[in-house]
């Protein structure tokens, strides 16, 4: 802990904050090559400014924060929190001077929401946004999910030892490989072998369904960008209804699944132990936790006669099931049919899959499916202490790529950030609540945004009141840091503010 | 740098072709695993829909 941040403190923290910030501004070239080769000059004109402004800081940055000194744990979960909202603001010019957004604080909204792969969104008139804009919508969201951090790790911080202190506050404490640049490396190459194999798979699917090949090929890159980031933007406001496709649905939904996978478990399957994706802690809970909210609502829209028949009740109460619980925010349904259609009990379902959310060390937000399982571990635990002989020693192991013993540092930390979860969806849920909407919906809106789903009942728009906006984007935040670095860097300010 | 001195020491890299079947291999097994999940998904709906 930084007790009185010093100069060398503020230039260490300064100079890796530029670095991002640069790479921010580098990924901009992308979308900038889209808008040229769209002739799309007014998008390309944005992105050249948005380009130099992250240029200029990020380089500045660096020149006034000269220093040889190492990131501390500390500077690293400061640096990783801080990054983000800097990273935000700067990435939000393009969609501010698209004309798209109804002022900065919108843009920032939609920017944050890509970067932490929410997918909510208050860009306006979306079916008729340019090509580079909808490409830099999707590149952040990939690129979020991804993590900032370990795109700078792999193309900027070279074999930096302060890099890993980063790459654990940006809420990725797994290494695949002992060299964390080496893990990162392997993080991307899972997340591109993916891309190549589910962008193909949805080209095919959306030109069998009539598209022509540069549309088809655009709207399988991004939907593939959306699900595998489980960010769940598309480049059109019907989202995934759009395509009224089965085949897309499953395709869609198999990526946006296997891109909730902790990167870990997906190195250990690639590499030959693949009994683990049975084995694991995370997705045992995952497949128990999906059943069960998928049970519930499917059975309650089966009573309630919403849908015709089997396969279509299948396609609607799994899909959604499936994009709430890996924190996609992929929607085959209106928004506001979650109120109308699907009511309270199927809401609930659907709230409780986005709490819970799916993998740690993933691209997925939510509460996490090791923290569950570790928790209900820790309660049989319990009981099976409670019904044992005094003299017995009842132990407890959970496997997770290797056995590991439960012990109570493990249980607490567990608890520790479900509770911080659990309070941050219900303070967003009383906040929605003393604005005037329904409770039910304040807490699926609150989770959705907490838990970096992206679902919508209707309550997100760019007319709600501005402190819920902010709010929002400060849950979007801690939600996908994991409250750790956020606090970092709020216990950091503290210190600047006393150390004066 | 580490990566480096693995490779003079004659390990192969990530994307080394010899790596690409494992690979190939951890994508089906995952494949294969969601889309068991999604069949257990229809057995509901249509259980649900012939008890309703």
């Amino acid at each position: 802990m930084i007790v009185r941040p010093r100069r060398e403190d503020h230039l260490v923290i300064g100079k890796y904050t530029g670095k991002i910030i640069v790479g921010v501004g580098l990924l901009m070239l992308i979308p900038l090559a889209t808008s040229i080769a769209f002739a799309e000059w007014d998008t390309a004109v944005d992105f050249v400014i948005s380009i130099s402004a992250c240029l200029a800081f990020g380089m500045g940055t660096q020149l006034v924060c000269r220093t040889e000194r190492d990131l501390s744990w500390s500077h690293g979960f400061i640096v990783a929190s801080g990054s983000w909202i800097v990273a935000t603001i700067l990435g939000a010019l393009p969609h501010y001077l698209s004309g798209h957004e109804g002022s900065y604080l919108d843009a920032m909204f939609d920017v944050m929401s890509g970067y932490t792969t929410t997918g909510l969104y208050m860009l306006q008139d979306l079916d008729h946004a340019a090509m580079g804009l909808n490409m830099w919508r999707h590149l952040l969201t990939y690129a979020g999910g991804q993590g900032i951090v370990v795109i700078a790790l792999t193309f900027l911080f070279k074999g930096t030892s302060g890099a890993y202190k980063v790459y654990v506050g940006e809420g990725k404490d797994e290494r695949l490989l002992p060299n964390v640049v080496q893990t990162a490396r392997a993080i991307w190459l899972v997340s591109l072998t993916w891309l190549v194999l589910g962008t193909l798979a949805l080209f095919a699917t959306g030109a069998w369904l009539g598209q022509g090949p540069v549309r088809a090929f655009f709207h399988a890159m991004w939907v593939f960008m959306g699900a595998w980031s489980t960010g769940g933007f598309a480049p059109q406001s019907y989202n995934t209804m759009w395509f009224h496709s089965l085949l897309y649905e499953v395709i869609a939904a198999v990526i946006m699944i296997a891109g909730s996978f902790n990167f870990a478990l997906h190195w250990a399957v690639w590499t030959g132990k693949r009994r683990e994706i049975v084995r694991n802690v995370e997705t045992i809970s995952f497949a128990v936790t999906l059943t069960i909210t998928t049970l519930v609502a499917t059975f309650w829209l089966a009573k309630s006669g919403v849908y015709p028949d089997a396969m279509a009740l299948f396609r609607k109460a799994f899909y959604q099931l499936a994009s709430g619980h890996t924190t996609t925010g992929f929607a085959t349904i209106y928004s506001r049919a979650f109120v109308t259609q699907w009511g309270p009990v199927g809401m609930l379902a659907v709230t409780a899959a986005m709490a819970i959310g799916a993998s740690a060390c993933s691209t997925a937000g939510g509460i996490k499916g090791i923290r569950i399982g570790i928790i209900s571990k820790a309660i049989v635990q319990d009981i099976r202490r409670m019904i044992s002989p005094e003299s017995s020693v009842v132990r407890t192991k959970f496997h997770h790529v290797r056995d590991i013993w439960l012990d109570d540092g493990l249980v607490r930390t567990a608890m520790t950030v479900t509770v911080a979860y659990l309070s941050m969806y219900a303070f967003g849920a009383l906040l929605g609540t003393l604005f005037g909407y329904d409770f039910v919906q304040s807490a699926f809106e609150s989770v959705s945004a907490g838990s970096n789903t992206g679902l919508s009942c209707g309550v997100t728009s760019p007319f709600m009141p501005w402190l819920m906006k902010v709010v929002y984007i400060l849950q979007m935040w801690l939600g996908r840091l994991e409250f750790m670095s956020v606090f970092a860097l709020f216990g950091y300010g503290y210190a600047v503010v006393r150390g004066r | 740098m580490a990566e480096r001195i693995r490779r003079d020491e004659g390990y192969p890299s990530l994307t080394a072709r010899e790596h690409w079947g494992r690979y190939a291999l951890g994508v089906l097994t995952e494949t294969a695993f969601i889309l068991a999940l999604t069949l257990v998904a229809y057995g509901l709906a249509v259980l649900a829909m012939a008890i309703w």
